[in-house]
């Protein structure tokens, strides 16, 4: 039984969202002052969404005190340095976007100028991807830590996972009730309002049970149980700028390397991704039903399989959207339920973070009203600028293609984008100016991978740029090429740094004895 | 000029700080490149006691130019500021506080310095948050703190200047002719503008002589000789929210000790502020000419200043911001393109828009006009921004205060009327 001078929190689902929340809270929360309760069905499945996350997970699980290799074992997963896209700007083409950096300024001014100022001299010189050192890295299948030493080119970049995100799941359900998480097993039924405020105050499970609340976590997915169910949020859909609404994914044998990222390649009416664990390959094609259906759908992902498909396609309904408000009376939601973008960059467990960190920040204290709209106000506008400003930099992988006489892909290029990233755009064709936030997605390195691997020119550049003499340039992009090049050929390759690191233990002492 | 041309000459038409600002600024950036920078320089009426009263970037922002500090200190008898101690010389004495430049405390375990400050607090721990910040402290002592490792663990320390603006135009002038900025000395200015798209095709100057560039630069303060004239600049008023519209400005003797940090007195009429400097002490007294006569406010302006004033001069104001900065091929910076009359506030909005329209100068004439806009928005946001930091704290409190009858105003001590200043050297 809980005191009534602690806040009662209650997280409705067992997912990657619900148990990332609930052990976050129970670390971070003075456990005098707040319980904890999540409930969850051993019956409803999850959808085990982000497979594949950003850098920002490894500060997240620091900060809970996970030891990496560790998860990394009873996850099953692997290292990613970025993400790689195939026949995205147009077929036969392909880029990077990495976790790090594009060279390095030179005299206050950023990298992208001087190297955009070489291309247009005509001298010769050469790709973008040439001065990432991350980028050469994933090339190469290789990956080690990056160095402590700021100025080693080794420590220009960062690194995220592959992971399985049920086993994720289940990991981060270990430490929470360790941490003092009350689990319930149950399916929710009912749910009883406070007459006045109209706050929630009561779920009844199917099992007759009764769980009373102060504050409560909508982490149920695709159902929304409490914020559409109950509360009656809308949605805002985004399927006109997003037109893929569903997607098929399978698992199957890795026969290809074991790279240090993800691949996406485009489709006639979507994309399919690779997401390399340690055991298996996850793979998926989103596509927009409006263009392709099921049964070609899943036809062209079987197809694409590089090794046997462990089990049938499973196919995912979903539209690209946001709640209008994730936090209502004294309910957020987070994950699924709060927004869906597809996963062209990884962005699902990111956005299940940060909702998880804002939400802590401003948790209401024991004692003070549930549903204080000043604090509500305030998480809903930092979850609405993080899924607005995910949404624009999705948009820009379509709207930007040379993949001509592909219905899906003319409709795209067509469509008038979200004001928001056309004044962006317009900017960079203008002189080569990166979008500079300070707080969220994305960093200025990801906006140059993608704008320029997506084939945006801009036709000027910081004119400062001028001020380093020519042959000085040249020097520098050279000698620059040169450290990425010959650092790169000192890495371990990717395969053997997992099986060291965070491979099975029987499998990482044999390999032992053998060396 | 063709429309892809690089840009190759830059005007700049104004007066004074601004003016020279501008243009070693444009000149230490561009000049390296070929770019050609002339200033016109427009002989306004200077307040020739004017003080700047400046914020934390300017030191970097000096170094970057290639002004020395310790030289232009001595050379300007200028002086350092922590922070300004804003008083409430209303009636209703709401306790003074002063607003430090840089940050109060440090991280704990993490966790951001005020929310534990809050909780000490609540359990009855007693040091005032102004304890916790360097520089609120070095103001407190009359000290002057430089960053230093050992300081910096405490936090980092921040710093400005108060710089009598005659001098500091001076210094900044003679820097723009070793930079190579050509320099016209006007009584007036003509534009000759394109009756296509209304941008400027050259300036006819008093004196007969003509002068063209690709890009303009309007430092001409509230007169907005350029750009007030180009399309769809029009001035958006924040009468409603500064109810001041004259400006007086003045000096006192010098402090026997010069306060490290300015003092901000707010009345029933307006403010009014006290900028120590090595030479004589600045006085800023901003007022509703609908609420004190011109006699009245320099009545009140002595007596915070403590003693008798001298070269008194007033000058109208009206706060608001222009709603394009940049316009074809003019841009607005200062008080041509914002003017906030809160103390320091007044210098920023210059500093922070040359830091962006420097990198923004290429090729102007290829953008389009939305990307134009966003280049305008973002200095503007940053100016807007940083601003509103600075101007709201003081007047949120204060803002009940002004458009009401007038009263007396009643004596309160303060710092500054702790450290008086002395009489008249003999």
């Amino acid at each position: 039984m809980y005191s009534s001078d602690r806040l009662r929190i209650v997280i409705v689902g067992g997912g990657t969202a619900g148990w990332m929340c609930a052990l976050a809270m129970a670390r971070q929360l003075p456990a005098a002052a707040y319980g904890i309760t999540l409930i969850e069905s051993d019956d409803i499945g999850t959808v085990g969404v982000g497979e594949a996350t950003l850098p920002h997970i490894k500060r997240f699980n620091d900060s809970l005190g996970i030891n990496e290799a560790q998860f990394m074992r009873e996850t099953r997963a692997t290292m990613k340095l970025g993400i790689e896209f195939r026949d995205w700007s147009q077929p036969g083409q392909g880029y990077i976007h990495p976790f790090g950096a594009f060279g390095e300024p030179w005299g206050g001014v950023e990298f992208q100028h001087h190297w955009i100022r070489a291309q247009k001299s005509g001298a010769p010189s050469s790709a973008l991807e040439d001065y990432s050192y991350s980028v050469a890295a994933a090339r190469a299948n290789a990956f080690e830590f990056p160095n402590e030493d700021k100025t080693s080119i080794r420590s220009t970049y960062s690194y995220a996972y592959h992971f399985d995100a049920g086993l994720y799941s289940a990991f981060l359900r270990t430490l929470a009730i360790e941490a003092g998480v009350q689990r319930m097993e149950g399916q929710v039924c009912d749910c009883a309002r406070e007459p006045l405020t109209g706050d929630i105050s009561e779920l009844t499970l199917k099992s007759g049970a009764r769980i009373a609340g102060d504050f409560f976590v909508d982490c149920s997915g695709f159902r929304a149980l409490l914020i559409e169910g109950v509360l009656g949020v809308k949605w805002q859909d985004w399927t006109h700028w997003l037109p893929c609404d569903r997607a098929y994914a399978v698992q199957c044998e890795r026969t290809d390397a074991l790279t240090p990222y993800t691949r996406s390649t485009a489709q006639r009416a979507g994309w399919i991704w690779r997401i390399p664990l340690q055991h298996r390959v996850g793979n998926g094609y989103v596509f927009s039903s409006r263009f392709i259906s099921d049964s070609e759908a899943q036809q062209s992902l079987l197809g694409a399989l590089e090794g046997q498909a462990l089990g049938a396609p499973r196919l995912l309904r979903f539209s690209p959207g946001r709640r209008l408000c994730a936090w209502s009376q004294n309910c957020v939601a987070i994950g699924l339920a709060s927004g869906f973008l597809e996963p062209l960059e990884s962005t699902s467990i990111f956005l299940i973070q940060a909702a998880v960190v804002d939400l802590i920040n401003l948790m209401p204290a024991p004692h003070s009203r549930r549903s204080d709209p000043r604090l509500a106000n305030e998480f809903n506008r930092l979850s609405d600028m993080q899924y607005d400003r995910v949404r624009d930099f999705l948009i820009l992988h379509y709207m930007a293609n040379r993949r001509f006489g592909e219905p899906l892909w003319d409709y795209v290029r067509a469509m008038p984008v979200p004001d928001s990233l056309h004044d962006k755009l317009e900017l960079f064709r203008s002189r080569a100016a990166l979008p500079n936030y300070q707080f969220g997605l994305f960093a200025r390195d990801s906006w140059l991978a993608v704008l320029i691997g997506q084939g945006i020119e801009p036709s000027n550049y910081d004119r400062m740029a001028d001020t380093l003499p020519v042959e000085a340039l040249d020097e520098k992009l050279t000698a620059f090429r040169e450290r990425v090049r010959t650092n790169v050929a000192a890495m371990s390759s990717h395969s053997e740094f997992i099986a060291n690191y965070c491979g099975p233990l029987g499998a990482a002492a044999s390999a032992g004895a053998v060396a | 000029m063709s429309a892809n041309r690089p840009i190759a000459r830059v005007v700049v038409v104004g007066s004074a700080v601004p003016l020279w600002l501008c243009s070693t600024t444009l000149a230490r950036a561009l000049g390296p490149i070929g770019v050609k920078v002339s200033a016109v320089e427009l002989k306004a009426a200077q307040a020739p006691s004017q003080v700047y009263a400046t914020l934390p970037p300017l030191e970097p922002f000096h170094s970057k130019l290639g002004v020395e500090e310790a030289p232009l200190l001595r050379s300007t008898a200028g002086s350092f500021s922590l922070g300004q101690l804003i008083v409430d010389g209303t009636e209703s004495r709401r306790p003074s506080f002063f607003h430090a430049w840089g940050p109060y405390g440090t991280a704990i375990d993490g966790v951001a310095f005020f929310p534990c400050w809050l909780k000490a607090k609540r359990h009855g721990f007693a040091a005032p948050l102004d304890s916790f910040s360097p520089a609120a402290v070095g103001a407190h002592y009359g000290r002057m703190i430089r960053p230093t490792a050992e300081v910096a663990a405490l936090g980092r320390t921040e710093y400005a200047y108060h710089v009598p603006a005659f001098a500091y135009a001076r210094e900044l002038k003679s820097l723009a002719l070793t930079l190579g900025v050509t320099v016209y000395e006007e009584s007036g200015v003509g534009v000759v503008r394109s009756e296509a798209d209304g941008s400027i095709e050259r300036l006819v100057l008093d004196s007969g002589r003509m002068v063209q560039g690709d890009l303009y630069v309007d430092v001409t303060g509230s007169a907005a000789r350029l750009i007030g004239g180009a399309p769809a600049s029009d001035w958006l008023s924040w009468q409603t929210h500064f109810n001041v519209d004259r400006l007086l400005m003045a000096r006192a003797p010098r402090f026997t000790s010069v306060p490290p940090f300015s003092e901000v007195r707010v009345s029933r009429a307006g403010w009014t502020a006290l900028y120590p400097t090595q030479a004589m002490t600045g006085v800023a007294h901003a007022y509703s000419s609908g609420l004190h006569s011109e006699e009245e406010a320099a009545r009140l302006a002595a007596r915070v200043g403590g003693s008798a004033l001298m070269d008194i001069s007033i000058q109208s104001v009206s706060p608001g911001i222009r709603r394009q900065l940049w316009s074809a091929n003019c841009v607005a910076i200062g008080s041509s393109a914002c003017l906030i009359p809160f103390a320091t506030s007044a210098f920023m909005p210059c500093n922070l828009a040359l830091c962006t329209s420097c990198h923004c100068s290429r090729r102007v004439r290829s953008m389009g006009p939305s990307a134009l806009n966003t280049v305008g928005r973002c200095a503007l946001c940053l100016s807007a921004c940083v601003i509103s930091r600075v101007a709201t704290m003081p007047f949120r409190r204060s803002l009940g205060v002004f458009g009401s009858r007038r009263a007396s105003m009643p004596r309160r001590p303060s710092y500054c009327t702790r450290l008086r200043p002395s009489a008249p050297a003999v």
